[in-house]
């Protein structure tokens, strides 16, 4: 944990250096059309270490997260093709050119290929942000917090500080599987859910939206839902198309690795049994992630804003009803709709705007005082 | 050398390309100031009188970080 952003600055300088050397030597190699690509690896190389080092003087939770994604995704896709390319076994016309290479280059490939996965392994498991505590008096009664039993002071869900590789394997739901062991849980015991997936940060999105435009009956609902969560559709979409043919490629592979043990019982040429079981191997993780990963979080927000949805259609109505009925008595017809609503929330609320009357009060005063100091000079 | 180096190059460029360009974006978003958005209704406006407002400050907020210095000196240096 400790240097670890040092270390990553290292790791990227030594795959730069060990890129650069290699460009150095295929300028000098004639005859071999490799320049180009030791060129672009090397701009890649370079555009790791820049963020690398960008990352290093980051210390907000959102400049830092960026940046841990980033180098995280980049770091993957470059582990993951030369990891591929190490095990894919070459054809003969290949092996025969491969032949007449240094060998001092290879060594430096193989070197690069494992710079790479260390870089993967130790930026995934950086945490994007510290732990965060959340006061519960903000969104809890008193009795609910009187009846806590979980006093930890790090009491929000982790994903908004979860590293990667927690993020993508749900390593954050550990705390709510370990309540299990307690003798009673209530709702204060639950981590507090971070800002994005709270109610009323939905009904907040949705009301902002309906306020901009009013809603008109039919299919406006619909839509309106979905240009709201119009980011994790997209995202959900993405996923499902590119997990939609592993569905096949596992089975695919699987017939392959068959006709592979079939085809050659000696075990003489291991190379493409080794790439059918680890397609097959990806392919499968790829399939189980993908049904989780993302889903449960967006059919939550389209949930949320779909209930807020109703709560600011009817209280349109309810207000303009309300408004003849009590239009003297503004508080109680609040406490009254909340009732009606059946939203103890609401209800057990402090009275909005609290800010504007503060305002308001202090914007008297001080035309008091001028009112005051007026009728002094002309006294 | 392991085949297919230059389709290997192509595509860790192509990555470069969409970081770059994500970054980027993301970084004109930024630049654009915000006003605090939990009160949407002007101050003259008779913002008393509507209970719905009932998002406040707070709900914006993930949480405050618990040691955030040590954190933060932990990962960097």
């Amino acid at each position: 944990m400790r240097n670890r952003k040092l270390l990553l600055a290292f790791l990227s300088a030594t795959i730069l250096a060990f890129e650069g050397i290699s460009l150095g030597w295929s300028a000098y190699a004639d005859g071999e059309n490799t320049l180009v690509e030791h060129a672009l690896r090397t701009t890649f190389a370079l555009y790791i270490s820049t963020l690398v080092v960008r990352s290093i003087g980051q210390c907000t939770i959102h400049r830092h997260s960026e940046s841990v994604i980033h180098i995280t995704t980049l770091t993957f896709f470059s582990s993951v093709l030369h990891f591929v390319t190490a095990i894919l076994p070459s054809s003969d016309f290949i092996s025969a050119h491969s032949i007449q290479e240094l060998p001092q280059l290879l060594a430096l490939w193989y070197a690069v290929t494992v710079a790479y996965i260390l870089t993967f392994a130790i930026i995934a498991t950086t945490p994007r942000g510290p732990p965060l505590h959340y006061s519960p008096s903000f969104i809890y009664s008193q009795k609910t917090i009187d009846d806590t039993t979980n006093k930890a002071y790090e009491n929000v869900c982790g994903i908004p500080g979860a590293s990667v590789v927690d993020y993508l394997w749900f390593r954050y739901v550990t705390r709510v599987v370990q309540l299990g062991s307690s003798d009673s849980v209530e709702i204060g015991d639950l981590p507090i859910l971070p800002a994005t997936m709270r109610a009323t940060y939905q009904f907040f999105r949705m009301r902002m939206n309906l306020r901009a435009k009013p809603l008109k009956p039919g299919w406006d609902l619909a839509w309106r839902l979905l240009s709201i969560n119009k980011l994790g559709f997209l995202i959900e979409s993405l996923l499902a198309a590119s997990a939609a043919p592993m569905w096949f490629a596992s089975p695919f592979f699987v017939r392959k690795l068959i006709a592979y043990l079939e085809g050659d019982p000696d075990r003489l040429d291991r190379g493409w049994g080794w790439v059918y079981a680890l397609a097959q191997f990806a392919s499968l993780v790829i399939v189980s992630q993908r049904e989780f990963l993302f889903s449960a979080m967006l059919s939550t927000s389209i949930l949320m804003c779909h209930k807020s949805t109703i709560k600011c259609g009817s209280s349109r109505q309810l207000l303009s009803k309300l408004a003849c009925v009590h239009s003297s008595t503004p508080c109680s017809s609040r406490r009254h709709l909340c009732e009606r609503m059946s939203c103890p929330r609401l209800v057990s609320r402090r009275p909005r705007g609290k800010i504007t009357k503060i305002l308001t009060e202090k914007a008297r005063r001080r035309m008091g005082k001028r009112m005051n100091s007026r009728a002094k000079r002309r006294l | 050398m392991p085949p297919y180096q230059l389709l290997l190059a192509e595509a860790l460029v192509g990555a470069t390309i969409i970081s770059s360009f994500a970054l980027f974006l993301a970084r004109s978003q930024q630049q654009k100031i915000y006003l605090p958005t939990f009160q949407d209704a002007s101050l003259a406006d008779d913002v008393d009188q509507d209970p719905f407002n009932v998002t406040k400050p707070e709900d914006f907020i993930d949480g405050e970080p618990i040691d955030e210095d040590a954190f933060w000196a932990k990962v960097s240096v």
